[in-house]
């Protein structure tokens, strides 16, 4: 029993270091960090066999030409280690040339000796299927080759650890973890017990012990090129698939088993041909769906920067326009006569228009993506209006137009909303109301439709709107046409405060028909 | 720098205005003089902060984008120091970044202002709402 789970340990220890080994030289063939722990994989892996072998095997002569054979495939794994400690997580390999070579050479000697009697000079089999082996004088050349590089290894990689941080310092901790656990183990196992306590009793562990140390480094690795191990995967669930169809092929009992096993084998082929071809090419589309993702945001980020830069420009200019209109019109350069505070007006409207248009652009794409920040309060609308009214009495008046505000009686208006933002949806519709009717009136009305709620209309005697264009108009974008055929505006006006009320819990909408004017109207909560 | 109306400054409030645009400053100090206050400027925010912490003033009129030091440097540095951590702050400014915003709020701001929406009327409205007392 004890033997068939050790046989099939060591098959699982075999498959799954090959399976590393593999998954890991495909993530990246480039990457020397990637090369180095694919041989060491494969290396772990000859040695688990050769461990199997010196240990199952009963003759004395087979036994002790295996645990030569082990100790020449592990002659470079302390070197490796070494290696590793120093790339990882590298592409290039950024060694020391000279470092290289001493390396290089150390592993040459170690191997060489290691096959010679220098290394272990006897074996002697003992009742019960045990072995005593007498290490000769270059045990100790061995015993330096593992333990000079491995702690040299390990030394590097607790100085990267230290200064590393973020993603990298997460692997280097798997790596670190993986790696010392795993060859402290071993070491204790497979050559302190052997050489200096003379037991061979738990070498057979050693190569489970490299499950932990592979399992780690490949994770650590991989972790977030995670999509190729679907395409490695499915290329390994193929081979396998092939592998084991094609070998059933040698096995079939009659013609009829043939035929049937040839043509299974011929399909399986194919589909797993048309599998791996699939899973490559979403796993490239999703790749270059990452790519353009990225593409997209850097180019969204520059739009904002741009937008953000070219706003604060231009409104430099409008405000020092803005201010000296202002101070002329209250008179701070003396009384200004009428007709000129008339064609005052006529700048100040205009230039209130470019704020207003400049402020659209750049909140638009704000509000949209829930980045504005608004600076909630309870607010009056009565007293919103009421600013409203005086920033349009003038451009109406000079449309010759009648502009009034209304409101009911025991009108509860206190609503809770940005006082800018509430200013800006009734600067708007206003706005719009005003540009849109060449005669009659605009009026603006407050009231409480239901308890709870307040409603407030801008009806105006405009030309109205059609039922083709009130769906455009709530849009992005989306404009009407003035009485004299040219659309006015720049169309996120009405898509801007569509997206403030409803952030403020309420609703807005529209009634109109076509010649019989307009009434844009907006309802939210009461405080 | 220039320092205007410091005669007679004992009954008269102190308003620092700290911006790079002369034109800006030229309208603000007009309209602040006319509504009876004292005024100095800075064209940066280092001369800004300079002032901020050697002369007496009352509250400060601080733009965000300038040479030398940023607004919200300058309110960085004035909060550290005791002798500008209570000096009333309105910042005045035309970008509307959000971070900007709340930074300056958080150090302490009463207001942050787009200089672009409101008239030197409707700024110094809020001035007076600062200065009662």
């Amino acid at each position: 029993m004890f033997e068939s789970l050790w046989w099939l340990s060591v098959v699982f220890t075999v498959l799954v270091d090959f399976f590393i080994a593999y998954i890991v030289y495909k993530n990246n063939p480039r990457s020397a960090t990637n090369k180095i722990l694919s041989l060491t994989a494969i290396i772990l892996l000859f040695w688990d066999v050769s461990n199997f072998l010196a240990l199952s095997l009963m003759d004395q002569e087979a036994r002790l030409f295996w645990v030569r054979v082990v100790m020449f495939v592990t002659s470079p794994l302390g070197p490796l280690i070494f290696m590793l400690s120093s790339v990882f997580p590298e592409e290039k390999l950024i060694l020391n040339k000279k470092l290289l070579y001493v390396t290089i050479f150390s592993v040459v000697a170690t191997s060489l000796l290691a096959i010679s009697p220098f290394t272990f000079r006897a074996l002697e089999n003992l009742p019960g299927g045990s072995f005593k082996l007498f290490p000769g004088p270059a045990i100790l050349i061995y015993g330096f080759n593992l333990f000079f590089f491995l702690s040299w290894g390990f030394i590097i990689l607790f100085k990267k650890l230290k200064k590393s941080s973020g993603i990298l310092r997460k692997q280097l901790t798997l790596f670190a973890v993986g790696t010392v656990s795993a060859f402290t183990l071993m070491v204790l196992t497979n050559f302190v017990a052997v050489v200096v306590f003379k037991s061979i009793k738990f070498t057979f562990l050693g190569p489970s012990f490299t499950l932990i140390m592979v399992g780690f480094i490949a994770y650590a690795i991989i972790r977030h090129k995670l999509l190729n191990i679907k395409v490695i995967a499915s290329e390994l669930l193929v081979i396998s698939l092939v592998l084991i169809l094609l070998s059933k092929l040698f096995l079939f009992k009659t013609i009829g088993e043939f035929i049937v096993d040839i043509i299974v084998f011929t399909f399986v082929l194919i589909f797993s041909y048309l599998l791996v071809k699939s899973v490559s090419r979403e796993v490239e589309q999703r790749e270059k769906l990452q790519e353009l993702t990225e593409k997209l945001k850097a180019l969204d980020k520059q739009k904002d920067e741009f937008i953000s830069m070219a706003a604060h420009e231009l409104r430099a200019p409008m405000t020092a326009i803005k201010g000296y209109l202002s101070m002329i019109m209250e008179g701070d350069a003396g009384k200004v006569p009428d007709k000129i505070c008339e064609f005052l007006r006529g700048s100040v409207e205009g230039n209130d228009r470019l704020i207003r248009l400049v402020n659209n652009m750049l909140n638009v794409g704000r509000i949209e993506e829930g980045r504005m920040v608004y600076q909630m309060g309870n607010v009056l609308l009565k007293d919103i209006i009421k600013d409203t009214y005086n920033e349009f009495k003038g451009e109406a008046e000079a449309k010759n137009i009648i502009f009034n505000f209304d409101s009911t009686k025991n009108l509860v208006d206190k609503v809770y909303v940005d006082k800018d933002r509430i200013y800006e949806v009734i600067t708007n519709l206003a706005s719009n109301s005003i540009k849109y009717t060449d005669k009659g009136s605009v009026s603006i009305k407050l009231s409480n439709p239901k308890v709870g709620l307040v409603r407030c209309e801008i009806v105006d005697t405009g030309r109205g709107i059609t039922e083709d264009e009130q769906k455009k108009l709530f849009q992005k974008f989306g404009r009407a046409e003035s009485s004299s055929g040219k659309t006015i505006g720049s169309g996120l006006g009405l898509y801007i405060s569509k997206l403030l009320i409803e952030k403020f819990g309420g609703n807005i909408g529209l009634i109109s028909e076509s010649g019989k004017g307009s009434t844009f109207w907006f309802e939210l909560p009461v405080v | 720098m220039i320092a205007d109306n410091q005669n007679n400054t004992e009954s008269k409030k102190m308003i620092l205005l700290v911006e790079d645009d002369p034109l800006l400053v030229k309208m603000y100090s007009t309209k602040l003089i006319k509504e009876g206050y004292g005024v100095i400027s800075a064209e940066d925010g280092e001369c800004g902060l300079n002032l901020a912490l050697s002369q007496k003033i009352d509250l400060i009129l601080l733009d965000v984008m300038m040479p030398k030091l940023s607004g919200i440097d300058l309110l960085i540095k004035l909060r550290q120091d005791p002798k500008g951590k209570d000096i009333p702050v309105i910042v005045i400014s035309n970008l509307t970044q959000e971070e900007e915003a709340q930074k300056a709020l958080s150090l302490g701001a009463k207001e942050y202002l787009i200089k672009a929406n409101l008239t030197p009327s409707q700024i110094i409205e809020k001035i007076r709402k600062y200065l009662v007392g």
